[in-house]
């Protein structure tokens, strides 16, 4: 652009040059005042490439041209320059990464926003725990919610199957997965009967489990494990994407030990309360009452 | 007229530089020589300034530009009116607008105008 207004004020400029010539000033004087009858360049220029002379993206590419050469002449301040982005955009991203996978990813269960957790504190000590029985009251007793399940941490001792090892992983109600939506690959969930004291123990093993240690074969269902030295039948295999605070290699059913309250004394574990509730606002007051209500008559387990 | 450097209205040259290409398509040397036979005062002014004037009215469409050839076998940009531009000469001469020119020696003034004092 820039050249096709130079060529053409050039052809101006010569053409008064001859015309001076002929008028009959020398060469050098014809040139001269050729020139100067066309005029403070400068001011004409700018106001020429600012109607004519390239539109915005040329502009914008001779800037960038400009950059560039500028910083190929500098090259330690482009190292500077660069590595501090480079910094500050991984800092960035790794910090949104993890704001993201917290707090703004929506929980991945079915309908997270009407799930609530509920738990008891006592006043005097930093514990906070649900007594089972408390936990079945509830579940009978509560009207504004739609469901409630239990769960709470436990370790379990896997032997019988090379070494023995130290299982992390839960005890849940039998309507636990169910609250999240979540189904079972490979057999059956938990039923209401398996949640029973006395009832045939069963474990079911997340992915990662049956993938690690049961080869990921269909035929592992079915098969036993020996966990503190009872014998659980294994029912299924609950799916990768399940995300649960922790991770839990086995599931057992809650309602099968004896006091799921103070399970294996070596933790006192927090056990927390799920509830599936279809509104919010109201299910304050009648928990609190139905809390007051076991602290006086608590039913006795079984 | 006084000593002062003539002003140009920019409406007034645009007008000036229509009327020199409605005689014909040129390139901007001979636009200048045309309107220096058209106003005199033209000629004392900064040939430069003729083409920031040009680009401008090129831009409203009034005028087209393309490169050619010269007589002296020379590439140079022609202007050419368009028809929008030729309407816009109309327009104006009819207004009379183009007369307020001081000594200007545009072609045809409607009877017994003499809109400037001497």
């Amino acid at each position: 652009m820039h050249r096709e207004i130079a060529e053409e004020w050039q052809f101006h400029i010569d053409l008064r040059t001859e015309e001076n010539i002929r008028r009959g000033m020398t060469p050098e004087e014809a040139r001269q005042s050729a020139e100067q009858h066309f005029g403070n360049s400068r001011h004409i220029k700018d106001v020429s490439w600012d109607v004519r002379g390239g539109g915005l993206v040329e502009t914008l590419w001779q800037d960038m041209r400009y950059g560039l050469r500028m910083l190929r002449r500098f090259p330690g301040y482009t190292v500077v320059a660069v590595l501090t982005l480079a910094l500050g955009i991984g800092a960035n991203t790794a910090i949104f990464s993890i704001v993201n996978a917290v707090l703004l990813r929506p929980l991945p269960y079915m309908q997270p926003n009407q799930l609530v957790d509920l738990n008891l504190k006592a006043e005097q000590s930093d514990q906070a725990f649900v007594p089972y029985p408390t936990f079945l009251y509830w579940q009978r007793e509560s009207h504004t919610l739609s469901a409630m399940g239990a769960w709470t941490h436990d370790t379990f001792n896997l032997t019988g199957t090379g070494m023995a090892t130290r299982l992390g992983g839960r005890r849940v109600s039998a309507n636990f997965f169910s609250l999240f939506g979540v189904r079972p690959i490979l057999r059956r969930n938990f039923n209401p009967e398996d949640d029973r004291l006395g009832a045939a123990a069963v474990v079911l093993v997340n992915d990662g489990f049956w993938r690690d240690r049961l080869g990921a074969s269909p035929s592992a269902i079915g098969k036993t494990l020996t966990l503190d030295g009872g014998h659980y039948t294994i029912i299924g295999v609950i799916p990768s994407t399940f995300q649960f605070w922790s991770a839990a290699e086995i599931y057992v059913p809650i309602g099968q030990s004896e006091n799921p309250s103070f399970d294996n004394s070596a933790l006192p574990s927090a056990k927390s309360v799920l509830v599936m509730n279809l509104g919010v606002r109201r299910y304050n007051r009648p928990c609190r009452w139905t809390a007051l209500r076991t602290a006086s008559d608590l039913p006795s387990n079984g | 007229m006084g000593k002062q450097k003539p002003e140009l209205p920019q409406g007034t040259l645009d007008m000036l530089m229509l009327k020199a290409l409605s005689l014909g398509p040129m390139h901007g040397y001979g636009v200048g020589q045309r309107i220096g036979q058209l106003a005199e005062e033209m000629l004392k002014v900064e040939e430069g300034t003729l083409y920031p004037a040009l680009y401008r009215i090129e831009q409203r469409g009034w005028i087209k530009s393309e490169w050619g050839v010269s007589e002296n076998k020379r590439r140079a940009r022609f202007y050419k009116l368009t028809r929008t531009g030729r309407k816009q000469l109309d327009v104006e001469e009819r207004s009379g607008r183009i007369f307020h020119w001081p000594s200007a020696r545009c072609c045809g003034r409607p009877e017994g105008r003499e809109p400037w004092a001497d």
